[in-house]
């Protein structure tokens, strides 16, 4: 045997219901009876009998309707992700949208929700618990509970996805299009103009009160068999650790979001104040111990497969015991490092900072554990199966994901990171190269244990390897890459330089390598429940069963299964002596480290805190976040108010003072030869920068990085860089390449240049639009709005229909023309804000020419103030439905005009 | 599974253990971290800001593998 000594095994294929002494109460009894008539005549039908495995106990069904039911949420998680990046790569590639933004933001949304709680966490709840029962040999009991748990984690998806039609104008009918998750207040009626339908909430409170159940019921089974297994078990295998985490963890994180979620329910109903910032901090007490209970399925498959592919126990089980421990302990207290760029008191960051670097200690020590168990073994003796390949990857993944996790940890460089693709690279490298690598380790190793069968095809299981490590290697390679060019997180429009443009359809290629990778897995599994070999199980330990069982996903196998005696000839302390030496240099490095980034972190922390103390002659910049939108007012050298345009002299210090009204925002200029600017900005609450303006006069992107909406793509500003004093031309700026600001718009010259809409509402793809020049002197360009970029997308025409032509026909009516003004305004910096030149009427299907005689200066062009919009396609908005509005800017650009 | 695999077996002792074959997972892993980290190093704040800790991280990457291959083996 090898480290589980206690394990047992239970018949696979034996009826495992607990005796029965007394009468169940009726109701149990009429859900008994209820659930062997359907059963009964399901397991007639072939089909059904062979998926659900409805011969069998009734642990085994449930499970197996686990699985089914979290590849269900899997395929649907991956048709979203696919249907988001078809709009990406359309984007990229100047094709028409085919989806609405509200369907391509819930396509994301979804994608997170899917994945990560259909999916990966419900197969992690029903391998670990078959696991769980197996390997202690336990008699499951509460099968009511354990049921109401499954309902209860799929109803919560169903509650979360809409739409839910039984009562279209009651339920949901709309997509949540909330991020991946929630961000207090985004999606709160009377706190944010897009309102998730109160279904969103009540499905975050049935999911907690899933999980909770099915932690209750795994706690009651242990505490079961330790009571019967008191004095005659030395110790609980180490795998089984780290199972117990995850029941440990799960009420302690859920129930900050059972919190966070009945909170913003009450607010929803109008029910007692809010306070965004608190609500967030409570949110990500559960947001990032989800991650890490997760993360438990690759730990739990290390600890448990290793060690039998290995024959041998694992290296210390002491190590390992620690870990759990640490692992435990820390997990629930790092919410703050999701949060660096809010304004927390320094102390939090700094102390949030310093544990999430200890909580690399339980991870040092795994994987050292885990590595050094294989020392020893024979390359005869050790498998290249399924299984093992998906280990092997699962330690190459963690080591790629989670070793950028110190980097996002540091807050100095996390404000590069923080609201870029890098961070979802990071999250995928150990979402898919480590958690659900571990996770495919675990189910090639248990499958055949539900199915009774062995796996039927070992070359499908090596396709499925070799495709999906490819896959899902690029895809976080290609979103790593645009991470470090600044590309933002969860936005449909980005700079379509020729670099991103590429990048995107690799990105999108690699997601359609691994969608079409988990084909092969998913044609295995139905061959196995079908074609597959019987699984028998006499006489096997539960290492040789599982080794058997990953032998059958090896086309040629060569190692015995049977276990072999293993004798101890190296002495417990000298292995501990490696484990404390590799531990002491970790501590040391972690000390380190956190003294040399440590000063930079509390000066930065209490930046985005504190009011700056600007040097004189700096330039004011109060800041409010609309939904979609910046209002500017600038008081210093320069006065006024804008909407998404900030004006300063070159070389100045910029203060910035900014709170959001409505959903959160960020303030973000991702300047690359400069340090970057980038802050979170929360209702009810002030988050400040002190920064230095480009000494190089230009127009900056400056991006909104919190993800606010549906027309979220849009909310982008420009800072405008003019000379303190004269005129400067753009040769300098286009030199440097802007600062290394990926969101800084192309630079075109005024005259002959023709603007042409997208159906986003922007000038040739971008926000803002060119950035044109000209000398002194007449100035001639176009304008085109197509009839064809007018569509439900479009927040220029506010008439939201389920006639695909709603759009149209309103412009129709109007004769082309809508009620707002194209023009040009200067930018007066003394108080008088945008000063009209000329403006005409926007008319849709017509070419438009601006024409107009400009001295030097800086200017607006196109449509300057935000439109307000209204979603509502089959006018079924409601506070009961969800709702979605704001108020919008994309059809304007900087116009500089110098000698 | 009692099958007579001798040749079979001879052609799977060729190669590397499963130790190294883990230990170059490590390498891989940890070295494309290290890439996307210094990936940033044209950005002003990277020498305060950032390489502090991508220099922990390459330490402890070379430590573990030096303690590992020193580290009795798992008999």
């Amino acid at each position: 045997m090898t480290g589980n000594e206690t394990a047992t095994v239970s018949s696979a294929t034996a009826e495992a219901e607990a005796p029965v002494f007394e009468r169940p109460p009726a109701i149990i009894q009429f859900f008994d009876r209820t659930e062997e008539s359907i059963r009964s005549r399901l397991a007639k039908l072939t089909f059904f009998q062979r998926v659900f495995q409805l011969d069998r106990d009734w642990m085994t069904r449930i499970t197996m309707l686990m699985v089914v039911a979290s590849v269900f949420w899997g395929v649907l998680g991956a048709v979203d992700i696919f249907g988001w990046r078809t709009q990406v790569t359309a984007f990229a590639l100047g094709q028409p949208l085919h989806l609405s933004n509200q369907e391509i933001y819930s396509s994301l949304t979804l994608h997170g929700i899917r994945m990560l709680f259909g999916f990966a966490q419900q197969l992690e709840l029903a391998l670990f618990g078959i696991i769980f029962v197996t390997a202690f040999g336990l008699t499951p009991r509460h099968k009511w509970a354990y049921y109401v748990s499954v309902l209860l984690l799929n109803l919560s998806m169903v509650m979360m996805e809409g739409p839910f039609y039984l009562l279209p104008q009651f339920n949901d009918n709309y997509f949540p299009a909330l991020g991946w998750y929630f961000y207090s207040p985004l999606g709160i009626r009377g706190l944010s103009e897009y309102v998730a339908s109160p279904l969103w909430y009540l499905g975050w409170i049935a999911l907690s009160a899933a999980t909770m159940v099915w932690a209750f019921w795994m706690l009651a089974h242990f505490l079961e068999w330790w009571k019967s297994h008191r004095g005659q078990v030395r110790r609980v295998p180490a795998f089984a650790l780290f199972v117990l985490a995850a029941v440990v963890l799960i009420p302690i994180s859920y129930v900050t979001v059972l919190a966070s979620s009945a909170w913003d329910l009450f607010n929803y109903f109008g029910v007692g104040p809010v306070n965004p910032l608190l609500n967030q901090v409570l949110f990500w007490f559960f947001g990032h111990g989800i991650v890490y209970i997760l993360f438990l399925i690759p730990i739990t498959a290390f600890y448990f497969l290793v060690p039998i592919f290995a024959k041998r126990p694992i290296y210390s089980y002491r190590a390992a015991f620690a870990a759990a421990i640490i692992f435990t302990v820390l997990t629930p207290l790092l919410s703050i490092h999701h949060l660096y760029l809010t304004p927390v008191p320094p102390w939090s960051t700094w102390l949030t900072m310093a544990l999430t670097f200890l909580i690399i200690i339980p991870s040092a020590i795994t994987f050292f554990t885990i590595w050094m168990t294989t020392k020893g073994v024979r390359k005869g003796d050790w498998q290249w199966n399924a299984v093992t390949l998906f280990l092997l990857l699962a330690f190459a993944g963690t080591m790629a994901g989670g070793l950028t996790g110190p980097d996002n940890n540091t807050l100095g460089f996390d404000i590069d990171l923080h609201n870029t693709l890098f961070i979802v690279s990071h999250f995928h490298a150990l979402a898919l190269l480590s958690i659900a690598a571990g996770g495919f380790a675990v189910v090639y190793a248990a499958f055949p244990l539900l199915a009774g069968r062995l796996w039927y095809s070992p070359r499908l299981a090596q396709a499925h390897f070799v495709s999906t490590a490819i896959g899902w290697s690029g895809l976080v390679m290609f979103m790593d890459l645009l991470g470090s060019d600044g590309i933002l997180r969860r936005s449909l429009i980005f700079p379509l330089t020729p670099a991103v443009v590429q990048d995107q359809l690799w990105l999108t290629v690699f997601v359609i390598v691994s969608i079409v990778a988990q084909l092969f897995f998913v044609g295995n599994v139905l061959l196995t429940l079908f074609k597959g070999e019987l699984l028998t199980v006499q006489g096997l330990s539960l290492d040789e069963i599982v080794r058997k069982m990953a032998q059958s996903t090896h086309p040629k196998p060569t190692v015995p299964i049977a276990d072999v005696p293993f004798v101890r000839r190296t002495p417990r302390p000298r292995r501990e002596r490696a484990e404390r030496t590799w531990i002491t240099v970790v501590v040391v490095l972690i000390v380190g480290v956190l003294l040399a980034t440590s000063p930079l972190t509390l000066t930065d922390s209490t930046a985005i805190g504190t009011p700056a103390d600007a040097p004189a002659g700096s330039e004011y910049l109060n800041l409010v976040s609309n939904q979609y939108f910046w209002s500017v007012g600038e008081s210093g050298p320069i006065v006024g108010s804008f909407s998404d345009v900030m004006v300063v002299h070159a070389g100045q210090w910029v203060a910035v003072n900014a709170t959001a009204s409505g959903a959160t925002g960020g303030f973000y200029i991702p300047f690359r030869n400069l340090p970057t600017v980038d802050i979170q900005v929360i209702p009810y609450a002030m988050s400040y920068s002190l920064f230095r303006a480009p000494s190089v006069p230009g127009v900056y992107g400056a991006p909104d990085s919190e993800y606010n909406g549906p027309w979220f793509g849009q909310d982008m500003s420009a800072l405008v860089v003019i000379p303190a004093t004269g005129t400067a031309n753009l040769s300098a700026y286009e030199s440097n390449g802007g600062e290394g600001d990926i969101y800084n718009p192309p630079v075109m010259s005024a005259n002959g240049a023709f603007l042409i809409a997208d159906q986003e509402g922007l000038f040739d793809n971008s926000v803002p639009g060119p950035t044109l020049t000209a000398v002194p002197g007449p100035v001639s360009f176009q304008y085109y709005i197509p009839t064809s970029s007018i569509g439900i997308d479009n927040y220029l025409v506010n008439v939201t229909s389920t006639d695909p032509s709603g759009q149209l026909d309103y412009v129709i009516a109007h004769h082309y023309i809508l009620p707002y003004d194209l023009g040009i305004y200067a930018i007066n910096t003394t108080g008088r804000g945008l000063v009209s030149v000329t403006t005409q009427p926007l008319k849709v299907g017509s070419v438009l020419y601006e024409n107009a005689t400009l001295a030097a200066g800086v200017y607006v062009y196109g449509l300057v103030s935000p439109v307000s919009y209204v979603y509502n396609p089959a006018g079924e908005s409601s506070w009961m439905t969800g709702s979605q509005q704001g108020q919008i800017m994309g059809l304007w650009g900087i116009l500089w005009v110098s000698p | 599974m009692g099958e007579p695999v001798s040749a079979a077996v001879e052609s799977s002792r060729r190669g590397m253990t499963p130790f190294v074959w883990f230990g170059v997972a490590i390498i891989v892993g940890a070295a494309w971290a290290l890439f996307m980290g210094l990936s940033y190093y044209n950005v002003p704040t990277f020498t305060t800001a950032a390489l502090p800790t991508i220099a922990g991280v390459a330490v402890a990457v070379v430590a573990f593998l030096v303690i590992g291959a020193w580290a009795p083996a798992n008999d």
